[in-house]
């Protein structure tokens, strides 16, 4: 398998994610209209100290979230469901392909939904970054990897659309709500802080929060480590649960 | 030596299944159930619906867990060598599930690249009279083109060996007598093909041997003609009719 194959494949199912709705309102729409309406309320156009520089990460990071406990899921399980996995169980198609594919394609989604929210936190908002923008998208893909692990990890043990749907919600709702995406983590009271603090996505905005305002990673090695964690114990997961077809 | 003669051995037996057992709880699927396929041949599985047709493909490609049996695919086994059995064997099941919304080029062009060297499909779109429905949504066509889009995908690699669901359940007889063309030549280019079915007409005009499965034990193997004896009519339909009907 090269990676002009891995290429015509992702291609096309970054085509056929294109092509639905719910990806349109959930991974650009919704965290645009978010950072536009943060921004309007909070926003202090060019001090350089503002709410939008303090929380970026939280504002790129939705996209994140829709795309890893929403987008990635919900398609596995579809494709399990309607016997798309199963076809493919009779080509030479191996599990790591057929993940790592959708891995790249939602991936790529959500690098495009952080990058549009960027775009306009510059554009509207004057933000400017302090940090190093290349440890800066280190440490957006570290929490994406980590996000979207924990996605593979309900697509392979989900039996099936509705109970993936359940649990994706269960997963998606609380982390979109309090993880700062949406309310700026700063403005909650101390006790839903500290409850919020347990969510992944809460430390990952965190990382990227502290490496976009000029921090090194070794400031944020807290979350790199829960981040990691989570990455390589999901993945092993998703892995070994792989199924094809549950009703096989 | 065993290696070598392994291997001539499966030059000609291109499926071989033994003892193949499935219960689904209390209900059992299937019983015992043994049999080869050669090269070259098309073997058909008959029986009406329920009798465990299905269940005995799916088990023998291992896309289903047996309960017991031992199934060999061009010598190897297809739940530890899936990828190595596949790369040479070609399936179409019942149902053919794809993602919403793809295109008739969508598909083919995903499909060719898990093989490698990648096959050329787009003469087989030529072929299959479905170039016209090259930008196509799967979903748009109509049962008949769905179906040869089927044979085309599970064939578009040169397989050794093919397996056909009832590939022609629900199509009109021209739809049918099409898709049956596309299986002759299938054999003529040398590949085995393994098919259910439960029109005996087709079975008949296709097949060189067979198996019929009733509540999910083989009540008669052998030749078409076998078949026919066996359930003492004029011809298959009849004979079907008698060994099913008792």
């Amino acid at each position: 398998m090269n990676t002009r194959k891995i290429g015509i494949i992702a291609k096309t199912e970054l085509v056929l994610s294109l092509r639905s709705l719910d990806l349109i309102l959930f991974g650009f729409l919704m965290p645009l209209a978010i950072i536009i309406v943060i921004g309007l309320i909070y926003g202090d156009h060019g001090t350089g100290q503002g709410m939008i520089e303090r929380n970026i990460g939280s504002w790129i990071s939705i996209g994140i979230c829709a795309m890893g406990l929403m987008g990635l899921p919900l398609t596995l399980a579809d494709y399990r469901e309607k016997k798309v996995l199963k076809r493919l169980q009779v080509t030479p198609a191996s599990p790591v392909l057929l993940l790592g594919v959708q891995l790249l394609v939602k991936g790529v989604v959500a690098l495009l939904s952080g990058l549009l929210v960027l775009l306009a936190a510059v554009f509207l908002f004057d933000y400017s970054i302090a940090g190093s923008p290349v440890t800066t998208v280190l440490a957006y893909l570290v929490v994406l990897l980590a996000i979207f692990s924990i996605g593979l990890c309900v697509a392979s043990i989900a039996p099936d659309s509705k109970k993936a749907g359940l649990l994706c919600s269960i997963l998606y709702f609380p982390m979109l709500l309090f993880s700062g995406t949406t309310i700026p983590f700063e403005v909650f009271p101390k006790g839903v802080q500290s409850f919020a603090s347990v969510l992944p996505l809460t430390q990952g905005i965190k990382l990227i929060n502290t490496v976009s305002l000029g921090g090194s990673f070794r400031d944020a090695m807290a979350p790199v480590l829960i981040l990691s964690g989570i990455f390589v114990v999901c993945t092993a997961v998703a892995l070994k649960t792989f199924r094809w077809d549950m009703d096989a | 030596m065993a290696q070598s003669y392994g291997k001539e051995q499966n030059m000609t037996e291109v499926v071989q299944v033994e003892g193949l057992s499935k219960s689904y709880g209390p209900v059992c699927a299937v019983s015992d159930l043994s049999f080869t396929v050669h090269s070259g041949e098309i073997f058909g599985i008959v029986g009406p619906n329920g009798a465990g047709k299905t269940t005995s493909i799916e088990c023998i490609l291992g896309t289903r867990r047996k309960d017991s049996g031992i199934v060999r695919m061009l010598g190897m086994d297809p739940v530890r060598d899936r990828r190595a059995v596949f790369a040479q064997v070609g399936v179409q099941f019942q149902d053919s599930a794809w993602q919403m919304g793809i295109r008739v080029h969508e598909i083919c062009r995903t499909t060719a690249c898990l093989y490698d060297p990648e096959p050329e499909w787009k003469p087989l779109l030529e072929h299959f009279d479905l170039m016209k429905r090259y930008n196509q949504p799967v979903a748009a066509l109509s049962g008949g083109e769905r179906q040869k889009l089927s044979i085309l995908l599970a064939c578009m690699h040169k397989p050794r060996l093919v397996f056909l669901d009832e590939l022609t359940t629900g199509l009109d007889p021209l739809a049918r007598r099409e898709v049956w063309k596309h299986i002759e030549q299938l054999r003529d280019e040398g590949t085995a093909v393994v098919m259910s079915s439960h029109y005996m007409d087709e079975v008949e005009q296709l097949c060189s041997r067979g198996l019929m499965l009733k509540n999910g034990r083989c009540v008669a193997i052998g030749s078409i003609a076998d078949l026919v004896a066996h359930g003492g009519g004029k011809n298959l339909d009849e004979s079907y009719i008698n060994v099913m009907g008792a």
